[in-house]
């Protein structure tokens, strides 16, 4: 087995027990409760960024929550969906096999990263009707 | 070198660890990393590969950077009021 591919499976391991690991502790607390630290950058400027409500979602999904999910962070589901499928894919290639290629590797997925991302940053600051629903 | 004037593979463009980045509130950093990740696709297909190559390496530090500042922001902050917390949960394990 080549060096490259030996680092690839052990990034990607590591990965899997920094996702595991994750999504136990944030099943077993409610970030909500107040008890967990809540986002110095927040606390400070009263912005939410684009991870801002990730916490609470990754909370929701832990218990399969998806309504509440999508309600604290609209991107964070989608997000979570991508990396996995991501994932799936570079471990079926890394084992030889086949698998839906992952919409990461299109050639302008980065800007429609870019355009979503910000859009989604700024949209959610306002604090108007319309664009209130994006807030966590 | 001469492999570079053949087509060589697609360098990464570390898109994955970019969004995760984001995700994690490393927001400066994620985007530099994004856009980093739409260059190496653009340079690649254009046929730079040594600049792609380039923007490659990165994307990656990047990534890499704001994922550290990340964590180091954890880290600190569960110091700063990790203490607090246990002393919340001994607090409720009592009553």
């Amino acid at each position: 087995m080549p060096v490259t591919d030996r680092r690839k499976i052990g990034v990607a391991l590591g990965g899997l027990a920094a996702g595991i690991l994750l999504l136990l502790v944030y099943y077993a607390v409610d970030p909500e409760g107040g008890a967990f630290p809540a986002c110095p950058f927040h606390e400070l400027t009263g912005l939410l960024c684009t991870g801002c409500g990730s916490q609470r979602a990754l909370h929701d999904l832990a218990h399969l929550d998806l309504a509440g999910a999508f309600g604290h962070n609209l991107l964070f589901p989608p997000a979570v969906l991508l990396l996995g499928w991501h994932g799936v894919e570079r471990a079926a290639r890394l084992a030889g096999r086949r698998f839906p290629g992952s919409p990461l590797d299109h050639a302008r997925a980065p800007w429609f990263v870019l355009v979503l991302v910000l859009l989604f940053t700024v949209l959610r600051n306002l604090p108007w009707e319309p664009f209130r629903f994006l807030a966590p | 070198m001469s492999e570079m004037e053949n087509q060589p593979p697609k360098p990464s463009n570390y898109l994955a660890l970019a969004i995760i980045c984001t995700v994690c509130c490393c927001l400066p950093a994620g985007i530099v990393s994004i856009i980093y990740a739409a260059r190496v696709n653009e340079t690649y297909a254009r046929g730079d590969y040594p600049l792609a190559e380039q923007y490659s390496r990165n994307a990656r530090t990047w990534g890499i950077v704001g994922l550290v500042i990340g964590g180091i922001g954890v880290i600190i902050y569960l110091a700063l009021f990790g203490f607090g917390i246990f002393a919340g949960i001994m607090e409720n394990a009592r009553y």
